[in-house]
């Protein structure tokens, strides 16, 4: 599937200029001013849904605060207008810019301590943010906010024509920044945070990126709203409206700009069409959004997204997408040369280090419990390891010593003879050391190669701007990235796959997806936990045939945790035998079976609990 | 069923947008908060007006055309308002009664001083809501003249020489009431001895009024809506706080929440726009026909609704018609009426000059106590 970049541009901004001027017919017509004050709610009304989303919907977190933000943009932008800068509707954009970034700098100061909590705590403090705000602006701010007074005689700056191209640019920068490497990453915390942060994106970096950018254009929203309403009382910026925004979230689909933009769109229609109701508009409100949620409890469009090739495919067929691809050839010429990332890594070795990956009385505790002690592995380059032992033996503990998801208490850890001790985990994997999980953690609403994309995050460089207006260095990365995602898919076989939901794939498939994405991050040093569990014969068969394969091909090393002895036994060059947190053997397969100590903490030795350890053996018979 | 929801949600839509054009109308709009968090001073204030207009109509209509009312919600929000007011306007309304409540008050009082037409609030206290905007009236006494009065009332009936306030810092109504309680009680010899803030619905103002006992005043100010004062009384009990308990309008109501505690309300006095005891004409034939419709006895903001109708009309039919927009406001600053809450001109600031009542309380209901004329 090919993707006409600077033709769907085209063909957007040429749509959202044919709208502008029907509205505009149509408020001509008719002299509206109930039409146009409505269209301009709807226009920051859209923008706050759509900045919400990136948070909630695309980020995944859940926040109670939005009309925090939105009070801070007000505020921040009706007093420069109306206390500092000159009476002229020409200084209204710096005004909005700057209760924009005002309310980014209060979204950034609450991000940094927040974000590194979760789910429902993040909700608590966000929720306890936005009452903070409003009390602020009612007593320490009130000299210039007017407090309880309110802010009156506000200039009526905000017009539906500046309101629109604003919201406009929003949505669009939105919408870019969600198709780049910077929102797949943010879409990837959401799908499997752990993942995410193994495939090497910086979580935190992204959660508070996200969180800033939606402030910032709640605040612009919040400039509009004040310069629109002309009358500032703090009790509006209340919970209440916080939580009328997320319904539109809600409403239109988690996720989905395009459902935002409809949600805001019909919701705020809908409340303006029924304040004659009176009484009854809260009840007809209420019952539309149940009878809504009920019917489509994933909201009006889910995670879809609207867009006009789709759109015009359907209806004129084929031959669309031949003129598109004519146009797009004649606006681009000839493409400038992808940026191909290097295939096989080229890390520079430290002199002394003959070895990949080595630790050196690694070791863990938890409280009392000593998960992890005294670990000394040390693999060879281009060498497969097997990392076994029972149940309980603290081989996972290993693996996420190894990869920074847990810090270790004692010991070293060091990849190609520099430590990695402190480092975060998408550091480490930007090092090149690589994992797959237990149990299969995938990006599940994502399509394969996107999966595969967000792992080439740690090598990509385009920035910030780069993604949102599009820049020839996004194209080349974008392009270089999708090239080498689909040559990676070809390794494993599942290039016909690409454009599949990850969560469509079969179990044996998503292992193999998983091993994929480890790949992309091109690592020196490949973990993988338990690649064969749950799978057949001759699936597992096939997996030691592709491990095989991607290590002559990538020039990687391999540790692998496996109770599938005939895997192990049957590929790994050597094996380290853990057991209650200790290394208790070590060398080839067949010194490994022949080792009495390792029969014994596998079978049970006759000073040992049988009962417990007898079961173990049976599992793995 | 979902064929027949859908054309039953569309039929209302469709009958809600299109106004139902009658030849022969006067077009007015009504803007007030019906729905929400003070949905109760809308509704009480859309009592009195329906309730005039309903006279008016019945008697043959003003000026021989029947008046056509139509009500929009603003939910006590800004936005909502200026909505409101602008889908009016489309429909050809040639006056406005409301908004009710302050902060949507202040965002349509330009636009309507912008179209020239004539507004009039029952209830917006804050001052600048008709500063620079001459087509906007009100019909309420402003907090400062309310607060000054019961300052009045305690220094000189009551005889207090130490005062103590209660307020919200955070809500205009309440910190107006306490600037010029403070400013007159002052003036006229008395000595605040406690001034304590307290975000209404906290819940708890034990703190602030153990505070405030320990000062031992004579009479103290509640600056508080009626949920929130009634819960004070009762907790100044708790702590051991005995003095006069003085309120303002916005304690109208105060004795259903107190009901069967009718001993908090020995000394409390509040001051109101209108009392059902008033023995005027036009307060017994108001609280008359009220009853009559509503089937209940007429509160302050009632009784402010139906003075609001009545001087919005009065001045259209001595401007001889809706044409003239200009004539409507001049007719508006001429107003001199007997009306509900007295007898009422309008001052340069466009607020009426009106009379206050002063309630007290017997057996837990609220008595007249003193009428101040202007």
């Amino acid at each position: 599937m090919k993707h006409n970049r600077r033709f769907t541009t085209l063909l957007n901004f040429a749509a959202v200029m044919i709208l502008f001027v029907i509205i505009k017919l149509i408020l001509g017509i008719y002299n509206n001013r109930a039409a146009e004050s409505l269209m301009t709610q709807i226009c920051y009304n859209i923008m706050l849904v759509v900045s919400l989303n990136l948070v909630t919907g695309v980020l995944g977190e859940l926040t109670l605060g939005h009309a925090g933000f939105m009070a801070v943009g007000a505020y921040v932008s009706a007093i420069l207008t109306m206390q500092v800068l000159p009476e002229n509707i020409w200084y209204f954009p710096i005004a909005l810019i700057a209760g924009g970034l005002v309310s980014a700098l209060v979204g950034y100061l609450i991000g940094i301590p927040a974000l590194r909590l979760k789910g429902d705590y993040l909700a608590i403090i966000t929720l306890g943010f936005g009452e903070i705000i409003r009390v602020l602006i009612n007593t320490v701010f009130a000299p210039w906010t007017g407090g309880g007074k309110k802010m009156m005689n506000i200039h009526s700056y905000t017009t539906f024509d500046n309101a629109f191209w604003i919201m406009i640019i929003t949505v669009a920068l939105l919408y870019t920044l969600a198709w780049s490497r910077h929102g797949r990453a943010i879409l990837s915390i959401r799908e499997n945070e752990i993942a995410a942060d193994s495939s090497g994106v910086p979580v935190t970096n992204y959660k508070i990126m996200a969180f800033t950018i939606s402030a910032f254009f709640a605040g612009v929203a919040g400039g509009l709203y004040a310069h629109s309403a002309r009358v500032l009382d703090p009790t509006f910026f209340n919970f209440n409206t916080s939580i009328e925004y997320l319904v539109m979230v809600v409403f239109g689909g988690m996720g989905s700009v395009t459902g935002s933009i409809v949600a805001a769109t019909g919701l705020t229609a809908v409340q303006f069409a029924m304040s004659r109701l009176a009484e009854y508009r809260q009840l007809a409100y209420a019952l539309l959004l149940i009878v809504m949620m009920i019917r489509r409890p994933s909201g009006l469009l889910g995670v879809k997204e609207f867009s006009l090739n789709w759109l015009m495919t359907k209806l004129v067929g084929t031959r669309w997408a031949a003129f598109a691809d004519k146009i797009e050839s004649r606006l681009i010429g000839k493409h400038p040369p992808s940026v191909i990332m290097p295939d096989v890594p080229e890390y520079a070795y430290d002199k002394k280090s003959t070895s990949a990956l080595e630790t050196r009385t690694l070791g863990i505790r938890f409280g009392g419990l000593q998960a992890a002690e005294d670990v000394n592995l040390q693999l060879n380059e281009g060498e497969i390891v097997g990392l076994i032992g029972p149940n309980g033996a603290g081989k996972t503990t290993v693996f996420n010593l190894l990869t920074g998801v847990y810090q270790p208490t004692d010991g070293d850890v060091m990849l190609m003879g520099k430590s990695t001790i402190g480092k975060p985990t998408y550091k480490i994997t930007d090092l090149g050391i690589a994992r797959t999980f237990q149990n299969i953690r995938l990006f599940k609403s994502m399509s394969v190669i996107e999966n595969i994309k967000v792992a080439f995050q740690s090598r990509m460089h385009y920035t910030l701007v780069d993604g949102a207006i599009r820049t020839n260095y996004y194209d080349r990365e974008e392009r270089g990235c999708d090239q080498r995602a689909r040559e990676l898919l070809q390794v494993f076989d599942m290039e016909h796959l690409a454009e599949n939901n990850a969560s469509s794939l079969s179990y044996g498939q998503q292992r193999k997806l998983e091993i994929a994405r480890a790949m992309a991050s091109n690592p020196k040093v490949l973990l993988l936990d338990e690649p064969a569990a749950g799978m057949n014969p001759i699936e597992t068969q096939e997996l030691m045939e592709t491990i095989r394969v991607i290590r002559e091909r990538f020039h990687v090393t391999i540790l692998l945790i496996e109770h599938d002895m005939k895997l192990v036994m049957g590929i790994c060059e050597r094996i380290y035998v853990l057991n209650y947190g200790r290394v208790i053997a070590a060398g080839t397969p067949d010194e490994i079976k022949n080792n009495q100590e390792v029969v014994a903490a596998y079978l049970g030795s006759p000073d040992e609990d049988i009962a417990e350890t007898g079961e173990e053996a049976a599992l793995h018979a | 069923m979902k064929k027949i929801l859908s054309v039953i949600l569309v039929l209302v839509l469709t009958l809600s947008l299109c106004s139902i054009a009658l030849a022969d109308t006067i077009k007015i709009g009504g803007i007030a908060p019906l729905t929400g968090p003070v949905a109760n001073y809308g509704i009480m204030c859309r009592e009195g007006i329906d309730l005039y207009v309903e006279e008016i109509n019945n008697a043959g209509g003003l000026l021989g055309e029947q008046i056509e009312l139509t009500w929009m919600d603003d939910t006590h929000d800004a936005v909502e308002a200026a909505n409101a007011y602008n889908q009016l306007i489309s429909s050809g309304i040639s006056a406005l009664f409301g908004p009710v409540t302050t902060t949507p008050t202040l965002a349509v009082a330009p636009l309507a001083a912008a179209d020239n037409i004539t507004m009039i609030s029952p209830s917006a206290t804050a001052y600048d809501v008709t500063t620079g905007n001459p087509s906007v009236f009100r019909t309420c006494f402003l907090d400062p003249f309310q607060a000054e009065l019961l300052a009045q009332l305690s220094v000189q009936n009551l005889e207090a020489k130490k005062v103590a306030v209660l307020y919200d810092n955070t809500n205009d109504y309440s910190i107006g009431l306490y600037e010029s309680f403070v400013k007159k009680a002052e003036e006229l010899g008395a000595e605040v001895v406690s001034v304590e803030a307290a975000v209404e619905n906290d819940a708890d103002y034990t703190p602030q009024l153990t505070k405030i006992a320990d000062t031992e005043p004579d009479a103290m100010l509640i600056a508080y809506y009626y949920e929130s004062a009634a819960l004070v009384l009762r907790q100044s009990q708790d702590v051991g706080l005995d003095c006069w308990m003085l309120g303002a309008d916005g304690w109208s109501g105060i004795e259903k929440q107190l009901v069967g505690e009718s001993v908090l309300l020995d000394k409390a006095i509040y001051c109101d726009s209108f009392s059902p005891d008033d023995d005027s004409e036009q307060a017994q034939a108001f609280v008359a026909s009220f009853t009559a419709k509503y089937g209940k006895t007429p509160s302050g903001f009632n009784s402010l609704g139906y003075d609001t109708a009545k001087i919005l009309l009065t001045a259209i039919e001595n401007a001889g018609g809706v044409e003239d927009k200009q004539a409507i406001v001049d007719q508006m600053k001429a107003t001199s009426l007997d009306c509900v809450g007295g007898h009422i001109t309008f001052n340069d600031h466009n607020d009426p000059i009106k009379s206050a009542f002063m309630m007290g309380f017997v057996d837990g209901q609220p008595t007249l106590n003193t009428r101040i004329d202007p």
